[in-house]
Order: structure tokens, then sequence, then C-alpha cells
């Protein structure tokens, strides 16, 4: 067992015109807290996904305590939620949420997922499909997706965008939890409220990493709002 | 006339809202139209006289209601208090308070409706007009001060017709003990109109046979519905019965202790746009008189997990998870899908399909004719067979390792790879089905094919017809096994696009070069598959090598299936549906789009020459350039390839082989399709266009100089290619090279602009077609712009013609090449003038009909 939950290594990404990820070397331990802060195009999506194993990587390498991203131990541990969710045609909520709990090994299932359809407000549109829902709902069903299986590493990539108060303050919540049980909790975001919750900040430029820090840390305000 | 509340009732058969005013009334009661009877319903449980009460002071003209007598009738104690009346009881006591069937019952106590609601509810339940007034007899002195009517008031008796209660409206006991019986597991809600204490059983009370309610009932006391005798504001209420779960229940059953104060939640919930729920008549009073039934103490906090569990009642507990649950919700979702099909599109499909495959081989057998070949011929078929045909499997592998560079050969959903893939259990596993269907579909439609291609050969060729078919079959499934195998073996290697690509041209370079006339004696790397389709004339066992080779590899590629990138599955998903499609519409400007997207063809980020800005003629000539000098290495290397196809299949037309001159319209189609990628990205944005202070077919005229400009490099190499193959082509190239690239950008031109979207015509007429025309209309579309392209070749035909009969070929090829470019500028003409020769039409259209119509209405 090893205290280091995401490692990457001179970790590049090209996706053929340019490297949008270059060389990032980062470690985040487990337990620990963090946003990943950058502009648009600054290569945080990227890194989330080469971490996940959604994307190859050019160079370099990514493990997922200690394994690759594609080991079955990494993905068991692992729980990513794309800024871009998907899900089937023909599913509806709950099915999506029996289908992500079952193949994740979860057989007690139903009180957990009724419990996080209540606290998102989706408790009425349990039998709606998901793909036919707005920005908003399917971010919050995407978020019930993401918690209802267990994990020891929860990355979230913009989950902020298209929430509702609501949905803002229960997101928050859910991570507090995910926090609170000793699970390590990575954010890439755009939200300056949140660094407040973080017990540290990466700041991504143009896929290189330009801070490493805690969140008091003056420059991170100004690498949030400084023109790319 | 606008009232407090809705009216009509969405869910009683009546046109009254459930309450009114005392605006609304004042106004009801100066409407000669509509017969209104004012109701003083009050009633106490605390034992003083409601009649007194009346006969001391009420509304002007107001009837009063007993409660005990007129609203209910005397029964057992499990009825309850207040058991219904008979419907021939309400009837007369209705008659002699003078409410007739069409009277509009108003109707008040001195609560703001804790029992005036029974009347209004029975009212309403029969279909008869009755509404509540909202502030009751508070609201009429506050409005008309205390000027109330004292002593009786006596009215003419009206007749009331008898109707039974409806029993959808009211809840039994059966209902409730079910509710009881599913507990945590029930979907309904029952709200218990009660005051909270009596409701938690805290208070003892005369009317109550015990304590406590019904279990797992919700309390919504009816005074909560109130602020100051006064219903409480819609959203106030709405709120207040989500938070009860009534949004989410199936079922709602309105309680209290003896039917009458349930009422106003029946009318509350009514007002608040839910749909009223049923009243159980006789409450808490009958219900806790029976003391083998249970009854519940203290709080109950409403639980809307309660209803989203509830209705999971199937859930397995003990279904299957991990790799296990895969197959058990692949059968569920394909179950599901098959549950949804349309049966009867489906059998229509395969009709056409089954049509389509049938006409072809029909047509084909019409070409073949049935004499034997010669000896020679035979023998030059045996000896040149294999080379050929091997060049097929060469070409089948070639393209499935290029397929698996790209992330081939499956097609998965998107879904499947962030749900199924990103999950730990085995890939390799989890992949296993859809490779194993992309497996089976391969080798059926090879198979097929095979069979039917050996069919056609053993009508001519010697040999046995059903070992002709057979070997055919096992060919065809064999290469279809083989596309496969190289794919999933490609894919799983991940090698480098440029090497997969050179390993495929040499592959099938050499394949090719061995099967040459010349070269019979150079062997092949494919010759032992092609052998294996000629098994009818020749049979080599050693050729089942390259059975059990491809075997082999498609057992590795399976075994390699864990490896698949996630990456190019994920990109390819999307991008396979939507090409499939594309080409179901024989949309091929979609087609090639989605296989750029595919090959991951992206346009370069800068380009290849900087032009300095600002500078042309019209903007339109800037756009142009711009696009095309982003054109990728790739595109600009196949586009050479192209004119390369083009200029050599026009040789051949230069020696003799007519047919050639489609395949040389086809490939300057698609060369003019690659560089008419401008105008293509502007009518892709028609939206932008449409925005532009210019006439549509102007801009699209203008789009393509430049693209005219950029193809004479590639109407060079073609016309070259042609110089080289054909026979003393070099003058006729010379004039025919330039308008035959020309044409097939016109022909791409009218393939790109038909795709836009259609201003003009305001029906949808592929919708109103039946599908056999609606397919012949997509096919001609199809068609057409290639017919165009392939004018471009008439100069090649009528000077190899003018060769033949012995005239000048020059000459010919001039008069053909003036016919190309007059096509050309036809083709300009109409995509310049092409709304407006449309919206031409159309109007003659409608006017066409509307004077057809004078017709036949005159």
């Amino acid at each position: 067992m090893t205290d280091i939950a995401l490692d990457a290594h001179d970790l590049t990404k090209d996706y053929g015109d340019g490297a949008a990820l270059d060389s990032l070397s980062v470690s985040i331990a487990a337990g620990e807290r963090v946003a990943l802060i950058g502009h648009n195009g600054s290569g945080k999506t990227t890194f989330l996904r080469l971490a996940a194993g959604l994307l190859d990587v050019t160079s370099g390498q990514v493990e997922i305590f200690g394994r690759a991203p594609h080991d079955l131990e990494s993905r068991r541990r692992l729980s990513y939620l794309s800024d871009t969710p998907v899900f089937y045609d023909d599913l509806s909520v709950w099915e999506h949420l029996e289908y992500t709990s079952r193949l994740h090994g979860v057989a007690d299932w139903v009180d957990r997922a009724a419990e996080l359809l209540t606290c998102l407000g989706l408790d009425d549109r349990a039998d709606d499909l998901p793909t036919r829902f707005s920005r908003g709902l399917k971010q919050k069903t995407a978020l019930a997706l993401a918690v209802v299986r267990p994990f020891d590493l929860l990355m979230v990539d913009e989950p902020f965008v298209g929430l509702d108060a609501t949905g803002k303050e229960v997101l928050l919540t859910l991570l507090d939890e995910a926090s609170e049980r000793g699970a390590t909790v990575v954010v890439a975001t755009h939200e300056p409220s949140f660094l407040d919750r973080v017990s540290r900040v990466i700041a991504l430029r143009n896929g290189e990493l330009v801070h490493d820090g805690p969140p008091s840390d003056a420059s991170v305000h100004s690498w949030l709002h400084s023109p790319s | 006339m606008e009232f407090l509340s809705t009216s009509p009732s969405p869910y009683f058969d009546v046109t009254s809202p459930p309450f009114v005013s005392i605006d609304d009334l004042d106004r009801l009661l100066v409407e000669p139209s509509i017969r209104v009877v004012v109701a003083d319903v009050r009633w106490y449980l605390d034992g003083r006289d409601a009649r007194a009460e009346h006969r001391a002071g009420h509304v002007p003209g107001a009837v009063f209601v007993d409660v005990d007598d007129d609203l209910a009738t005397h029964g057992a104690s499990i009825d309850g208090r207040h058991p219904l009346p008979s419907p021939d009881e309400f009837a007369a006591a209705m008659s002699r308070l003078g409410v007739s069937d069409d009277t509009w019952v108003v109707a008040y106590d001195d609560t703001g409706g804790m029992t005036a609601g029974r009347l209004v509810v029975m009212l309403r339940m029969l279909g008869c007009r009755a509404s509540l007034l909202d502030g009751g007899l508070g609201a009429w002195i506050e409005r008309h001060g205390g000027d109330l009517e004292s002593g009786d008031v006596i009215v003419e008796p009206l007749h009331f017709t008898s109707r039974p209660w409806p029993t959808e409206r009211l809840a039994t006991f059966a209902d409730l003990d079910r509710f009881v019986a599913r507990g945590d597991r029930s979907t309904s809600v029952v709200l218990d109109a009660r005051a909270a204490d009596r409701f938690r059983g805290e208070v003892a009370v005369a009317a109550d046979p015990r304590p406590g309610h019904v279990p797992g009932a919700y309390n919504s006391p009816w005074n909560s519905l109130l602020v100051d005798r006064h219903l409480r504001a819609r959203d106030d209420l709405i709120e207040h019965y989500r938070s009860l779960c009534v949004d989410v229940a199936d079922d709602v059953i309105a309680s209290c202790g003896s039917g009458v104060s349930a009422c106003l939640n029946v009318l509350a919930m009514e007002h608040a746009g839910f749909r009223p729920p049923r009243l159980f008549v006789a409450s808490w009073s009958g219900w806790a008189s029976d003391p083998e039934r249970p009854a519940e103490v203290g709080e109950s906090t409403p639980d809307r997990r309660r209803f989203v569990r509830a209705r999971r009642l199937d859930v397995r507990r003990d279904a299957p998870v991990g790799l296990a649950a895969l197959g058990d919700l692949r059968k569920a979702r394909r179950r599901k899908r098959l549950a949804e099909l349309e049966w009867f599109e489906a059998l229509y499909r395969v009709y056409l399909a089954a049509f389509v495959f049938g006409g072809s081989f029909l047509f084909l057998s019409g070409l073949v004719t049935d004499d034997p070949v010669s000896i020679t011929t035979a023998n030059r078929v045996v000896a040149e067979g294999p080379g050929w045909a091997g060049a097929i499997a060469a070409l089948a592998a070639a393209l499935g390792w290029r397929s698996g560079s790209l992330g081939g050969p499956l097609a998965l959903e998107d879904a499947d790879v962030h749900h199924v893939l990103t999950a730990p259990i085995d890939r390799g596993r989890a992949l296993l089905v859809p490779a194993l269907q992309r497996l089976r579909s391969l080798v059926f439609v090879g198979g097929l094919l095979g069979t039917a291609v050996g069919q056609l050969a053993g009508r001519r060729l010697p040999g046995n017809d059903t070992v002709w078919m057979l070997a055919g079959a096992l060919f065809g499934a064999t290469i279809g096994v083989l596309y496969v195998a190289a794919a999933l073996v490609g894919h799983a290697f991940g090698a480098r696009r440029w090497l997969t690509t050179t390993v495929a041209v040499a592959l099938v370079a050499w394949q090719f070069g061995s099967a040459l006339p010349d070269r019979v004696e150079l062997v092949g790397p494919a010759d032992g598959f092609g052998g294996l389709a000629f098994w009818a004339m020749r049979r080599e066992p050693i050729e089942l090598v390259s059975v059990a080779f491809t075997v082999i590899t498609a057992i590795v590629g399976l075994l390699l299936l864990r490896r698949m990138s996630l990456e190019a599955l994920s990109r390819r998903a999307s991008l396979v549906t939507q090409l499939r499609f594309a080409v179901t519409l024989q949309d091929l400007r979609t087609v090639m789009l989605l296989r750029r997207q595919l090959s991951h063809e992206r346009s370069r980020s800068r380009p290849w020459l900087n032009r300095r800005r600002g500078r042309g003629p019209f903007a339109e000539w800037q756009r142009a350039w711009h696009g095309i000098l982003r054109f990728p290495g790739a595109r600009v290397v196949r586009t050479a390839a192209l004119a390369v196809i083009a200029g050599a299949a026009a040789g051949g037309v230069m020696n003799g082989t007519a047919p050639l001159a489609v395949a040389a319209g086809f490939a300057c189609f698609v060369i003019g399709l690659e560089l008419a990628e401008p105008l293509a990205q502007e009518v892709d944005h028609g939206d932008l266009t449409d925005r532009l202070p210019v006439v549509r077919g102007e801009t699209h005229l203008r789009l393509l100089v430049v693209p005219v400009l950029v193809s004479m490099p590639f109407a060079l190499i073609s016309a070259v290619t042609t110089g080289l193959v054909g026979d003393d082509a070099w003058s006729i190239t010379a004039i025919a090279g330039v308008p035959a690239i020309v044409a097939g950008l016109a022909g791409a031109a009218v393939n790109v602009v038909s795709g836009a979207p259609d201003p003009i015509t305001t029906i949808t007429r592929d919708a109103t077609m039946p599908p056999e025309v609606a397919g012949t209309a997509n096919v001609i579309k199809a068609i057409w712009p290639i017919a165009v392209a392939t004018t471009g070749q008439i100069p090649m035909l009528v000077a190899e013609s003018a060769r033949r009969n012995g005239s000048g070929a020059e000459a010919a090829a001039a008069r053909g090449a003036i016919f190309s470019i007059l096509v050309i500028a036809l083709i300009a003409a109409w995509i310049h003038r092409r709304d407006a020769i449309r919206a031409w039409f159309e109007q003659a259209r409608i006017e066409s009909q509307t004077s057809r119509r004078r017709g036949v209405t005159s």
C-alpha cells in the first residue's frame, strides 16, 4: 500500500498540434484535498483524463495508488466525474445507478442510490432518461453515479458549471463526506470560493505546472484571475 | 369570469373552482344566468348547537346544512361518526334545501372550511358545481359588516337527481389495510387532517375511540392550510404538500376524525394543482373502533426516499455484481430494446435489404452469361486468379491493420467506454461480446458475398457449382475474419500511423505486383488466401494454412482485447454511428468528413504559408485561402494520389476501356470534395451565411474560385499520368486535363450545396413520400453530382472514339472540352441562382395549388 494517491512523472500529452500537457510531475498524497486550477486550455481536463485512463499517454507515466490507470485495482479505487458526462440512451437514472453500482461490485446499492437521488432532488426523475436532461440535471446524475460506488480517489472536472445553488451545496457536502472518510479529492475548477475548502492548489498554464502550494498563497488568486 | 382558483376543474367533472373569494361570491350573486345557493355548514365538535348559531345570524339567504343529518347517515361504529348518506338521502336533503342539479352551491362555515368543505367535496364528487367561500362567514362580515340575517331560511324544494357515490373518489378499509401492510414499501400517502396533538395521540378526545393515527400516515392539520381562516397562498400550499411527498406518491388518501375536515385537504390539494386525494370517510373514528386495527402514536416524519425505494421492489438483492452483472445487464437492455422495437419497421428494413441484395445479384447474373469460358481462359484464371483474389485478402488485411491503428474495429457506445471499461472488471472479457459480434457479422457478410460470387463464377468456369459456392463462402468468411483479426492486433499494438500505412501499402503493393500477368512467378504473401476461392478448379491443401493463420490471428486479437485504448474507442464511438447513418443516406460529403475525423485528421494550426492579411478581391477569397493553406499533409498526399488514379483511369479510357471514365469521374469528384472544403465549411455553418447581407449563392460561388486555382497542380498530375498510361495521349490530355478536374469540383460543389438546409420549400417532402420513392430520390441525389463530375471525361471519350474512327482526335477533344466547360458554367449559374430558381418554382407550385382549390370550390 502506498501513501501516494496520484503520481504523475514527466507526463506529456500531445494531440498532434503541440503538447496539451508538458512534462508534468506532481504527486498527490492519499487523503489530500486538491484544487486544480488554470485557464481554459491549460491542461486540467487532459491531466484528469490521463489519470483516469481515458486518454493515452504520449510520454511519461501516471499512477493511481502505485498502479497504472488501466489496472483493475486503479479502476476500483478511482472515481472520475467528467465535465461532459456520457449516458446510455436507453437507461433511466435509476438504471444507470444500478448498472454502475453492480459493475463496481456493490450488491447493496439501493439505499445509497435512493439517498443520493433524494439529496440531489432527483427522486421524482429516477425513471427519466438522463440523455434528455438539461445540463444541470445531467451533472447531478453524473455526480450520483460518481459517488454511488466506493472509491479512494475522487477526481471531478468542472463540477460547478451548470449546477444551481442547491446542487452546488449538495456537491460540496458530498465532497466533504468523501474527504471525511479519508478519500483523496481532486477538483478541477474555476470556482474561487472552492479554494477555501482545499489544502492544496495546483495551477497549470499551457500544460505546465506553474504553482503548487497552499491556497493561502497570494499567487493563487493571481493565477486564477490573470490573463491566459 | 376569473375566480380565486382554477375553473373549470381538471379533476372533477365540474365547471366551478374549489374555492371562491368573497369578491367572486358577490359577482356570482348578481349573475342572472347562474342559480347560486349559499349554504351555511357550521358544525361544532364541542357540542354547540350549529342550527341555533345559524338562526342567530347568517349570510342573507343562506340555507342551513346539518352535517350530522344532511351530509351523513347513522351507521355502525366501524363506519365512523359521519358515514356518507345514501344517494337518495343526500338527493332528498339537497332538494329540500333548494339545490337542483344545475345550482352552484357556495358553502361557508366560521372556521375557514373545516366543515363546509364536506358539502363542497360531496357535491363536486357528483359532478355538481360547488365551491368553498374563502374566509367563510368572517369574510362576509368583513366585506358587508355585521348585517346578517336571522331566523330560518325557507326555500322552495327543487329536484336533485340521486346519483351513486363514485367509488374511485373514495378510499376503503381495504386500501388502508394494504397501505399499512406494505409499510415502507408503500408508494401511497395517507394525510390525516386532525390537529397535531390528536394525530400524535397526546390528547384524549371523546370523539376518538383511542389515541393515535393510522400507521404510516402523515399529518396535514386542516388549520395548517389556513392563515386567519383564509386559504394560504398557492405556493405555500405547494410547498406544504411537497413536504408531505404527495408529488412523488402514486396515490393520496385524505383522512381525519370522521371524514369532514379531511375534505379541506381534498380541496386545497386541487387548488394547489395536485390531483385531489381520495376521501376515507370512516377516518380515524371508524378505523380506531376496530380494536384489531393497528395504531401508531407520536410524530410521523415524511421520507421521500421511501417512495424511490418502494418503486424498486423488483430489485434483486442477490443480483450478481462485477463481470457477472455485465452479462445480466446486457441481456436486460437487449430485452428492453426488443420490447421497444418497431417490428413492422424492422421487417421492412429486412425486406429492403433483401430487395437491394437480391436485385444486385440478379443484375450481376444478367451480366454473366452461362457460356463456359474457353480452355485457354480457364487456364489463365487458374494461373492468375489466386494472385488477384489474394490481392483482396491483402487489401482486407491492410485496411484492417490500418483501421486498428485508428481505433477499430470495435464500435462501442461512448457510454460503454465511460461506464463499463472504467469499472474494475476484466476489460478483455467485457469486450469479448462486441468483438465476437463484429467477427460474426463480417463472417456473415463475407460468406454471403463469397457464395454469390462463387455461384456466378461456377456458371462459366469449370468445376462443381456447389464447390464454387462453398469455396466462395470460405474465402469470403476468411477475408471477413482476416479484416477483424488484423484490426484487433493492429489496435492492441498501437503502432504509429505512418508505420501502419507503410506496412499496409507495402503488403498490398507486393501482392498486386505478384498478381500482374507478367509476374506470375513472384509469390505473393496472400496467394494462399486467393487460392481458396478456386478450389472448384484446383485444390491445394496447404492453402488451409491461410485459414489457420487467420483463425490464430483472430484468437491472438481476442486475447489482446484488454490492451485496447479507451481514447481511440471513445473517439470512434460516436463517429462510427454517424458514419453508418451517413452511408445509409448516401451522404458522401458527411462520410468523407467522418472518415477524416476517424483518422484523426485535423486542420493544421499553422498554415503552410503565411499570406498577408486583407489582400484579395473579396472576403471569400481570403477565407478560402485560410482554409486550404491549413490542409493537413495527409490530405494533400491523398488528393495527389487521387489525381494519379484519375489520370490512370483516363489513360485507360484512351486505351479503349470506356467504362473507366466512371472511375476517373468519381476520382475527380472525390478530389473536388477535398478541395471544396471552404465551401463545405460555409454550408455546414449555414446560419452564419444567412446572416450576411449577401445572396447565399454569391458567397458559395466565390468560395469556389480559390479551389479552382488550387486544383490546377492536381490537374497537371492527372494529365501527366494520363499521358504516361494512355497510348499517344499527350495532346488529348493537354486539352482535357483541366476540364476533367474542374468538372469534378463542379460535381463536388453540387453535392455540398445540395446538403444545405432548404429555406425555400416549407414542407418536408421526404416525410410525405412513400419509402420507395424517398429512397430512389436519395439515390438520385447521390448520383447526379458524380454524373456532373463524369462529364469532365467526355473529351477523352469522344477523342478516343474519333481516333478509332480515323478522324481528328484533338478536334474532337476540343469539342468535348467546350461541352464540359458549358456544363461547368451551367453548374456555376445554378449555384449562384439556385435560391431564386427554387423560390420561383415554389411560388408557381403554391399558385397552381391555390387556383386548383379555387376551381374545386367554384
